[in-house]
């Protein structure tokens, strides 16, 4: 039963919230290439709607377009978001590995991921009024990828459902302490770097002298 | 031959037109000869350089207009006759200019009271002349009153600190005074902030107008908060959170009277435009008036930020409001949409001091007073203000296609003008072109106006090609059936092989 190929698992687990991902885990499918997949698809996706979204929806356009936000806000999110889920769920008596949590985080997020081509696809044929069709597409996406997302996690890690909540308020938790730890890394390693450089250019000052 | 030598003339007289357009067009105004950085702010609220529309033409000095010096200028104001009144603080006078700011043409500094005695005037700060009325007002801040005379110096009314038991303040210190067409006297009066102080024509206090509201930020709710659990003591030692007063005011034809306010700490309130039952028609619009964000000199270690000392509406709407901080003057349309800025803080000519006082208009000419150079500045329009005047008055009238030309004329100068960009945007799609509105729209960055272009844009284009879009619907619908239908024909073939797959694992 359910012997299913690579593409017919990502199509199984989407389309069926609430057992997907337990038949997955069950057959040990998901593959790490159609998970990164989804998040390269998700960066780019971001990327398009913030810069080709419709002119008449458009509030504050960008002034200079800059891929670095992007990539925090959708690539280095997710990969806190693996290993903050990780690291409190191996605590937590969770029995998803790390890879596990990447491939079904990855699929839930396709729903989302397909609501944002939809959205800037949609955008350039409607016209404000009818906005209320792009929400909708916005909200059902949102919604699906979140039960999908909730469902995953409570697969990987065979929990109940009061522990999956649990779990992925103490990971959003863990996520904010490493983006921390993250940001005071950057700066520490920035003083250490102007530190050698301060000596470099002193020695080199006094090499000419 | 005739034909022949009519044409090259026709040529001739065509290439010599188009040589002239093209100069005519081509050569750039540039900035006048300001020897500041003009400049105005784009879509993102960054300045931009930007061509002057005002250049400051003369400064006259009391010298100039043969009057004697003057000290400390405090208020200019323009009669319906267009004579200035400039309040001479210094010398306790008001001096009388003619229109072309030439000469001295009259002098107030005694004026006869109602009993027929002698009074001065004592550090005198503003001035209104009413054509309704007939009247002279004049704030005489230093004896704490208001006078009200006729053209001849014969007071009418003295109006000095109400009895009323509506007036709750311990001074009356009359700042700057405007009249409106009922003869109603409003005046804003130093350290008062419930608004400024309103009187019937026959001088009778009738209440407060136009105060201005706490800003609700967080230092002030959390101060109500704190206030609830307080001590008495406690309280008595907070400072006390009281909106800021009105600095100065403006009337203009219709009897909406224009407040500014000083303070920087209430930003919604800089600028207001008060009907007559004191509601703000300006709170609705989203406008920062002045410069947008503060500016940090590292030179002088200064912070800059806006702080208005008066405004000016002219006889077509345009708001002009006086920047003491940084000696600006800025320019904004009636619907609050900012055109120029001009002056700086400097020595120079169309430079301020630390103290410009008041701003007024004639025409198109902008007169600036400064209390510690003792001069009036005039600013000229330009040739491109002159331009951008005429579009945005015929765009605000609702001439759209009319504007058109002087939009362009505008862009040719300055592309950065964003508000040209709009404009034409709204002339094309006035005249049907939705291509055209959507390309200037887009490149204004007006979404809304884009919406606009694109819906008419999109219906045009679909009736022009709904067989073609039905066409492809039905292929496409048609399409997904048959291939619906041949998946299921292959899904049907599955059973086969769950049964073997069965079959296998009794097998095993």
């Amino acid at each position: 039963m359910m012997d299913l190929t690579q593409k017919q698992w990502v199509k199984h687990t989407v389309f069926h919230p609430f057992e997907g991902f337990e038949d997955l885990r069950w057959k040990k499918g998901g593959s790490v290439l159609f998970a990164s997949i989804v998040i390269v698809l998700w960066f780019i996706g971001a990327i398009l709607y913030e810069n080709f979204y419709g002119q008449q929806f458009i509030m504050s356009s960008t002034k200079m377009f800059n891929i670095v936000p992007f990539i925090v806000q959708t690539i280095v999110l997710f990969l806190t978001w693996v290993v903050g889920n990780w690291s409190i769920c191996t605590l937590l008596e969770g029995e998803g590995t790390m890879k596990k949590i990447y491939i079904y985080s990855a699929y839930a997020l396709i729903p989302y991921v397909v609501q944002l081509y939809i959205q800037v696809i949609m955008s350039h044929f409607m016209t404000r009024d009818e906005a209320i069709f792009i929400t909708t597409v916005e909200v059902i996406g949102v919604i699906w990828s979140v039960v999908l997302m909730f469902m995953a996690i409570k697969a990987v890690h065979q929990y109940s459902v009061s522990k999956t909540i649990l779990a992925i308020i103490l990971t959003i938790v863990a996520m904010l302490l490493i983006l921390v730890l993250l940001v005071l890394l950057v700066a520490l390693f920035q003083q250490v770097y102007v530190f050698a450089t301060s000596v470099y250019t002193e020695i080199s000052y006094r090499m000419k002298v | 031959m005739r034909s022949l030598q009519k044409k090259v003339k026709a040529i001739a007289s065509v290439l010599c037109s188009c040589a002239l357009l093209m100069t005519g067009t081509v050569l750039p105004v540039v900035s006048a000869d300001e020897h500041y950085n003009v400049y105005n702010y784009d879509r993102w609220s960054e300045a931009t350089p930007s061509q002057a529309g005002y250049a400051a033409a003369r400064a006259v000095s009391g010298q100039d207009l043969g009057c004697g010096d003057l000290n400390t200028l405090q208020d200019i104001y323009r009669d319906s006759e267009n004579q200035f009144y400039l309040v001479d603080s210094g010398n306790n006078r008001i001096v009388v200019v003619d229109e072309g700011f030439t000469k001295a043409v009259d002098e107030y500094s005694t004026f006869t009271d109602t009993d027929g005695s002698k009074t001065t005037l004592s550090a005198p700060e503003g001035i209104f002349v009413s054509e309704y009325t007939g009247l002279m007002y004049i704030a005489d801040t230093g004896n704490s009153r208001l006078l009200v005379t006729d053209m001849d110096g014969n007071i009418q009314m003295s109006l000095t600190k109400p009895d009323s038991t509506l007036y709750e303040n311990e001074t009356f210190k009359p700042q700057k005074v405007v009249v409106d067409k009922a003869g109603n006297i409003y005046a804003v009066l130093n350290n008062i902030t419930n608004g400024a102080a309103l009187f019937n024509s026959s001088g009778e206090f009738q209440g407060y107008y136009g105060a201005n509201a706490v800003e609700a930020t967080a230092e002030v709710v959390a101060g109500y908060f704190w206030n609830l659990i307080a001590t008495d003591e406690m309280r008595a030692n907070s400072s006390r959170n009281v909106a800021a007063g009105i600095t100065n005011f403006d009337i203009d034809d219709e009897g909406f009277v224009f407040t500014v306010t000083m303070s920087s700490s209430s930003e919604s309130d800089r600028v207001k435009k008060v009907n007559p039952s004191g509601v703000n028609l300006f709170s609705g619009l989203d406008v920062t008036f002045g410069d947008l964000a503060s500016l940090y000199d590292a030179a002088t270690n200064q912070t800059f930020s806006t702080k208005l000392v008066d405004i000016d509406v002219d006889d077509i709407g345009r708001l002009n409001c006086l920047d003491m901080e940084t000696g600006r003057v800025f320019q904004y349309d009636e619907d609050g949409n900012l055109l120029f800025i001009m002056g700086s803080r400097s020595d120079q000519l169309g430079g301020f001091s630390l103290q410009p006082t008041a701003v007024e208009t004639m025409g198109s000419n902008i007169y600036v007073t400064d209390g510690l150079k003792h001069t009036v500045t005039i600013f000229e329009e330009t040739d491109f203000g002159e331009i951008v005047h005429e579009a945005v008055g015929l765009y605000n009238d609702g001439y759209y296609e009319e504007a058109l030309e002087p939009w362009y004329e505008v862009l040719r100068r300055d592309g950065n003008y964003r508000a040209a960009y709009v404009g034409i945007s709204s002339a094309l799609l006035n005249q049907g072109d939705y291509e055209g509105a959507m390309k200037y729209a887009e490149l204004a960055e007006s979404s809304l106006q884009y919406n606009k272009a694109f819906e008419g844009y999109r219906s045009e284009w679909l009736d022009a090609n709904f067989t073609w879009v039905a066409i492809v619907l039905i292929v496409l619908i048609v399409l997904f059936i048959v291939y619906r239908h041949f998946k299921k024909k292959k899904q049907k073939k599955q059973p086969k092989n769950l049964v073997e797959m069965l079959h296998e694992g009794e097998e095993e």
